[in-house]
């Protein structure tokens, strides 16, 4: 490897590179939460001063968490991880594969005893004793006789080599798919009235129109309250459709999603629409003959008689007297303008003979029908988000693996133990030896354990 | 009695057994160190049945759920965590000094519940956004690992007092000697931090499932995921430092300190932060 190539392997192979880079990150985090990201820093603009904005803008301090900087950090943090674990997965699996019989006092890695003592029983029940309880605690053993000697090795644990590694390959699948779905899938967002149907979403930020390939039409949607009146459920039911075919039907919940051809749609909002339109309806001798949603403009015919309705004003309120429109009857035999207001009765109510006096207001001038407004219902709109994230699958595989690795870690550790027996007439003499990789809490209880075991004289026969 | 009366004196409890603790220290008298660790545990008998009767008392109002739901039983829950690590780790290591430090952050985050204006502890019905499976596995993971992370700040000042300059007071000195041995206290230390670690990433996941069900995203930098990221980031750098370092003793007593304060902003702070969409919308 050439020099340079040296220099910038050392440089991310190194933990302190890794630990700056855990501090660099999270600093950044901190900022993203501090300073307005995105839309709410767009409440800034006026509270403070114009200069200070566009050193955000310019930093990119307003985007943090979607800044090209905040990507090079963990493009570096990658980077650090991939070629650390590379670099040190060799000897990983050498230590993992080092050959097992390792019991012999000449064998290249035999420590050198960590505990030296007397037992008070005789070697051969010593000896029986440990090796049943070393079978025990670790399942595999070794126990070899040397002339008088008796050498015994259990280990347990290997796979513990792996875990850092495990852990490590699970969070760059976890960035790397991060980085796939930021790139292959889309959130979008829209809002559909009951009713109504749509096959374009809006992306979320950039506000881009996106068409589906499908139609989807919002046929109601409702809400439920519990007694006290926090809202229970909140619930869309949706169609597909291609074209005029129904392709399915379901129902979008909050924490339920449907999923429809590799789509996800979510129920984010709802409101209601507001109708500024009016409804219109005609009587004669109390019998609806006709009943129409109106808006300045519009036109539609009497049943029974030949007269033309023409809605000539639609007022909000008109002349202090709440919603009013004006009407134009052309029939064979007259044309008439009269006003239609919403409240007539409670204006009647409390001016009476207005009608005497202002036909004009008199919602029944055209006989013999009669003429009422009244607001059009609002309907509800429903919000959905929708979309797509082709690397779903990847995230949650790394997710898994990294969990899993971290159980590795923490919960395995390459425990190994050396023990080696001594004939020593009424006794035995005793030289314990331990070695792991990460938990030395753990491998002192168990040297001490054995000792405890060991020493103990209950065990000898009677 | 009614469950929040049993909480306010669980809440009194947890004093008295924080100031016999804090006397068997003083005093080094062994007694009554056995009736702090009484007291401590006749506390956690009344809380958990008081957490198991909110649960039942919520089915009969017909909007059964796991007390796990708003801020009062998150501190509730949170609490009884801090107490079940704490009196396994005093009945594992068989050493009374932790509780005299451990005991009394379960009695703040109780008193909190109960005293402090603005947390409502009525059983209240789960909105929709709280309505989904992974409410339960979400809370439980985040508060004990939290729990996990306060046991190892409580034990990092004790391994600060423990190094710190020798008093001349004989109360004092004696109160350190029962300080468990530095090299005990680091490893309790890391231990509590692994453990919290293994609690936060699992509570991180499930919540990036639950978010993926509710939101349609995974993971949206929302104030709370990013800083329990941070607390992340801070854990990862320490258990790195340890295993890969070999770090000992100060410094990861020190970034135990650090990591509690970031806890304490994921849980409470992140409520501060101005213009940010909170965890109960839609
Ligand atoms: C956030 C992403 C992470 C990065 C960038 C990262 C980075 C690294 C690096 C660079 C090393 C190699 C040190 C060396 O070769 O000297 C390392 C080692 C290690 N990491 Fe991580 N790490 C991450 C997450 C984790 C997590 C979550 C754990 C879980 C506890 C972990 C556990 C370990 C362990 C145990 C080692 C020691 C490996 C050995 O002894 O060979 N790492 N890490």
């Amino acid at each position: 490897m050439s020099k340079k190539c040296n220099a910038f392997w050392t440089f991310f192979s190194s933990v302190k590179l890794t630990v700056a880079l855990f501090i660099a990150i999270a600093f950044a985090s901190v900022l993203g939460t501090f300073i307005p990201q995105q839309e709410a820093a767009e409440t800034l603009t006026g509270r403070i001063s114009p200069g200070v904005i566009q050193l955000l803008r310019t930093l990119q301090l307003s985007n943090i968490f979607h800044s090209l900087w905040f990507t090079i950090l963990l493009a570096l943090l990658c980077l650090n991880l991939f070629v650390c674990s590379l670099n040190r997965f060799p000897a990983a699996f050498r230590q993992f594969s080092r050959s097992r019989s390792s019991a012999k006092p000449d064998a290249p890695n035999h420590p050198e005893p960590d505990k030296q003592f007397a037992a008070k029983n005789p070697l051969p029940i010593t000896a029986a004793l440990l090796s049943t309880i070393l079978q025990k605690r670790f399942g595999h053993i070794e126990h070899t006789t040397e002339g008088s000697r008796h050498l015994l090795y259990a280990e347990k644990g290997r796979f513990s080599y792996f875990g850092p590694y495990i852990v490590h390959v699970g969070i760059l699948i976890i960035l790397g798919g991060a980085i796939a779905g930021f790139l292959l899938g889309f959130e979008g967002y829209t809002e559909l009235g009951e009713g109504e149907s749509t096959d374009t979403v809006y992306m979320k930020g950039s506000k881009a129109a996106k068409k589906l390939p499908f139609t989807i039409r919002c046929d109601r949607f409702s809400l439920e309250f519990y007694d006290d009146g926090t809202p229970k459920r909140y619930r869309s039911d949706i169609s597909f459709l291609r074209g005029e075919r129904l392709l399915s039907q379901g129902n979008i919940l909050v924490n339920h999603p449907l999923q429809f051809e590799g789509f996800r749609f979510y129920q984010a909002n709802y409101g209601i629409i507001p109708d500024s339109r009016m409804t219109m309806t005609v009587r004669r001798h109390d019998e609806k003959v006709a009943e129409q949603t109106i808006e300045e403009g519009s036109e539609f015919d009497l049943p029974g008689v030949k007269a033309g309705v023409r809605i000539l004003r639609l007022e909000s309120n008109f002349m202090n007297l709440g919603p009013a429109a004006k009407v134009y009857i052309s029939s064979p035999g007259e044309d008439l303008q009269f006003w239609v207001f919403q409240d007539i009765d409670r204006i009647v109510q409390e001016n009476p003979g207005l009608l005497m006096q202002m036909p004009i207001m008199d919602p029944g001038l055209f006989k013999p029908y009669v003429f009422s407004l009244a607001p059009a219902g609002s309907r509800y709109f429903t919000g959905l988000m929708v979309n797509r994230d082709p690397s779903l699958p990847i995230v949650i595989t790394g997710a898994l693996i990294m969990v899993l690795g971290l159980l590795g870690v923490f919960f395995y550790d390459h425990r190994r133990v050396w023990i080696s027996l001594e004939d020593r007439g009424e006794g035995t003499e005793v030289s314990l030896a331990g070695r792991c990789n990460r938990n030395i809490a753990g491998l002192n209880r168990e040297l001490d354990f054995l000792t405890e075991k060991i020493e103990s004289p209950v065990e000898s026969p009677k | 009695m009614s469950h929040t009366s049993i909480l306010s004196w669980v809440t009194f409890v947890y004093f008295v057994s924080f100031l016999f603790y804090l006397l068997s220290m003083l005093r080094s008298e062994a007694f009554w160190g056995r009736i702090a660790t009484g007291t401590a545990l006749a506390g956690y008998v009344a809380h958990t049945l008081a957490l198991i009767i909110r649960w039942i008392a919520s089915y009969r109002l017909g909007i059964g759920h796991v007390p796990l739901a708003n801020f009062y039983e998150s501190l509730i829950f949170f609490a009884w965590a801090v107490v079940l690590l704490y009196l396994l780790i005093e009945w594992r290591t068989r050493n009374r000094s932790p509780g005299a430090f451990v005991v009394p952050c379960a009695f703040l985050a109780m008193a909190m519940a109960s005293l402090s204006p603005g947390v409502d502890s009525r059983i209240q019905p789960l909105i929709p956004a709280l309505q989904s499976n992974w409410l339960t596995s979400h809370v439980v993971t985040c508060f004990l690992a939290y729990a996990a992370f306060t046991v190892a700040f409580a034990l990092g000042i004790m391994f600060f007092l423990k190094r710190g300059e020798v008093s001349k007071q004989n109360g004092l000195k004696r109160f350190r000697e029962l300080i468990p041995h530095p090299e005990v206290l680091d490893e309790l230390i890391y231990q509590c931090a692994v453990m919290g670690f293994i609690l936060l990433t699992l509570g991180i996941v499930t919540g990036s499932v639950w978010a993926h069900y509710a939101w349609g995203s995974y993971w949206s930098w929302d104030p709370k995921e990013t800083w329990s990221l941070i607390t992340w980031l801070i854990y990862a750098a320490l258990l790195h430092a340890r295993l890969v370092r070999r770090w000992r003793g100060g410094p990861l007593a020190l970034m135990a300190v650090c990591g509690f304060a970031a806890v304490l902003f994921t849980y409470f702070g992140v409520n501060l932060l101005p213009g940010l969409h909170t965890y109960l919308q839609t």
